[in-house]
């Protein structure tokens, strides 16, 4: 049986070769399903890790690219054992960089940080139009909706599109979270927003806390 | 002498001086701006694209009102229509008509190091700017002949800098800083080939083969600093717009990014050239690569750095250049002179010093004016030696 302590440790050293070697020998024995998960959630626990080190100073924006493409390889390997049982997600997301602004680094930093903290993720991408965040909203139903920026003038139009959420009737049944160079309390107050943050590890916290309260 | 001569000479002064550790008159201000000066013009950019002499007075326009004692840039950064004739639309305009984005895109794949490290310019000629401009995969002639015009654009672009900054001179005294463009190898392979994402994978992956392409990278570097002169002026800077080591750890930095980044501050420093250093994102983890650089070689012009921190562990090598964060230009204009003051008063005394913003202004609603004009007129009062 696969030591779920080292894959955790493995994946919090980034080490991907042993990750993916660890892996493919568990999937090699044709695992349960029940034990796939088991694995899946050793490697989330080694994302937290990464999470504490890059929060602590010892990883860098550089390590947690990696650490995102690291945890979508170990996922995709393991996927022939998850099957399509239904695991416990912490919540769901709807994420996306507001109409005309096209930055992603860090929006998809926050997706894959929150995905290996267990959320489900539905990325609707850059310079998204107000109507996109409405209508998956609809579609979804999510617990949280994430707007992400750079640019100044993504301020205005992540205002634009909480106002549209509030017309639209969905305001009220999501939590708001915005993120990106640009974000302060000032202006998380003007939009409308439920919190603000420019570091994606503090991003994911804050929804944690809101899931689980 | 006119007025804006002898102004334009005092300021250049304050500049090399501050610049070279000596307290000068006053402290420097420093404008770091671009497309917002358009706005500021109440102008767009379809306004000025085919009007040198508008986009001239944009760039003038600011002077006219806030104090200055230099700027880094008297125009446009890039010909974005240049790159749309070409069919590589990597940079575009903002919904707003004012703002340049940039949109990445990887035209290299992980596999082709090897071609990079055994050919820099062949490689990108050939291979490369096929893939990145879509004109040029057109049949001859027409493909010939829009790189033809692609050329002249970049040709008339480059007249405009200089021309620009003789513009600015001329009818405000204010000096332009930056003469050349110089970037670290590792950047180069980032922003041009291998993309944000996929560089940090082969940081991991692939790193012997990096370091072989940043050596490879070093002399078509120098060539682009050089640009044809057999030395360099002290004065004006090459700027150096320094992109990954935020995001990378001091190992990866210390084995991918700094021997060849060092290899060419030291040739520039060689050939007589000084440096302005921008260092995007936060360095605070770097600073003891940062004091190998010869000193007074360089200004650091700092984004995300504690201003304090880098005036006392760095600041001795290179001058010191920023103070204020563009956030706070949006907030109170008392809260604004107060981070002002705080900042000279810690900064200023010996010189080594010079006052910013933390980034560029591009966006129209990046500052609020009346706190951006008080504070700079506050700095240069309060900032008198």
């Amino acid at each position: 049986m696969i030591n779920l302590k080292e894959v955790t440790t493995a994946i919090g050293e980034l080490e991907e070769e042993k990750v993916l070697k660890m892996l493919h020998d568990f999937i090699a024995t044709n695992p349960s399903e029940e034990e796939a998960h088991k694995v899946v959630a050793a490697c989330q626990e080694g994302m937290a890790v990464v999470g504490d080190m890059f929060e602590s100073g010892e990883y860098f924006v550089g390590d947690l690219i990696f650490a995102g493409e690291l945890l979508t390889e170990a996922i995709d390997t393991l996927k022939p054992a998850i099957g399509s049982g239904a695991s416990t997600k912490a919540g769901t997301i709807v994420l996306g960089t507001v109409h005309g602004d096209l930055h992603d680094i860090g929006k998809n930093i926050f997706k894959s940080m929150s995905e290996a903290a267990g959320f489900e993720i539905v990325d609707l991408g850059i310079d998204v139009p107000v109507q996109a965040f409405i209508d998956k909203i609809k579609e979804v139903n999510p617990d949280i909706v994430g707007m992400s920026g750079v640019l100044t003038l993504a301020l205005e139009s992540m205002k634009d599109t909480v106002d549209s959420l509030k017309e639209a009737g969905v305001r009220d049944s999501v939590k708001i979270i915005i993120g990106g160079n640009p974000v302060t309390k000032e202006a998380c107050d003007h939009i409308g927003a439920d919190a603000f943050t420019t570091n994606a590890a503090e991003g994911v916290k804050m929804v944690q806390a809101w899931v689980k309260g | 002498m006119k007025v804006s001569d002898q102004m334009y000479q005092d300021r250049i002064k304050r500049i090399t001086k501050a610049f070279s550790h000596e307290e000068p008159d006053h402290v420097p201000v420093i404008m770091n701006a671009e497309t917002w000066n358009v706005s500021y013009s109440g102008m767009k950019i379809e306004d000025i694209i085919n009007d040198k002499e508008k986009e001239f007075e944009c760039f003038n326009k600011p002077f006219e009102n806030i104090y200055y004692d230099g700027t880094l840039f008297s125009c446009l950064s890039r010909d974005v229509e240049m790159y749309e004739l070409l069919g590589g639309g990597a940079y575009f305009y903002s919904d707003d008509g004012v703002t340049i984005q940039h949109k990445e895109y990887v035209f290299m794949n992980e596999d082709e190091y090897p071609k990079l490290i055994h050919d820099p310019m062949s490689f990108t000629i050939d291979e490369i700017f096929p893939r990145k401009y879509s004109a040029l995969r057109k049949s001859y002639p027409e493909n010939v002949e829009i790189l033809k015009k692609a050329k002249n654009m970049f040709l008339d672009y480059l007249q405009r800098i200089g021309h620009s900054a003789q513009y600015i001179k001329e009818n405000s005294g204010i000096p332009t800083l930056v003469s050349g463009i110089g970037q670290a190898p590792f950047d180069v392979i980032m922003d041009y080939y291998r993309g944000f994402k996929e560089t940090m994978q082969d940081a991991r992956r692939r790193p012997e083969e990096i370091i072989e392409a940043t050596n490879a990278l070093v002399p078509v570097m120098m060539k682009n600093i050089k640009q044809g002169k057999q030395n360099l002026e002290s004065y004006p800077f090459v700027y150096f717009p320094l992109h990954a080591p935020s995001f990378l750890s001091p190992k990866q930095f210390e084995k991918l990014y700094w021997p060849s980044f060092k290899e060419v501050l030291n040739q520039t420093a060689e050939l007589g050239g000084k440096a302005i250093l921008h260092l995007e994102g936060n360095w605070e983890h770097l600073y003891d690569f940062i004091n190998e650089v010869p000193k007074d070689f360089a200004i650091a012009l700092l984004e995300k750095d504690d201003i304090f921190k880098a005036k006392d562990k760095i600041g001795d090598t290179l001058a010191i250049c920023g103070g204020i964060e563009l956030g706070t230009l949006r907030a109170s204009k008392s809260e604004c002179i107060e981070v002002a003051k705080r900042v000279i008063d810690k900064c200023a005394p010996g010189g080594g010093f010079m006052f910013c913003t933390d980034k560029a202004l591009l966006t129209p609603g990046d500052v609020k004016l009346e706190n951006l004009i008080a504070v700079n007129e506050f700095v240069h009062s309060y900032g008198k030696y």
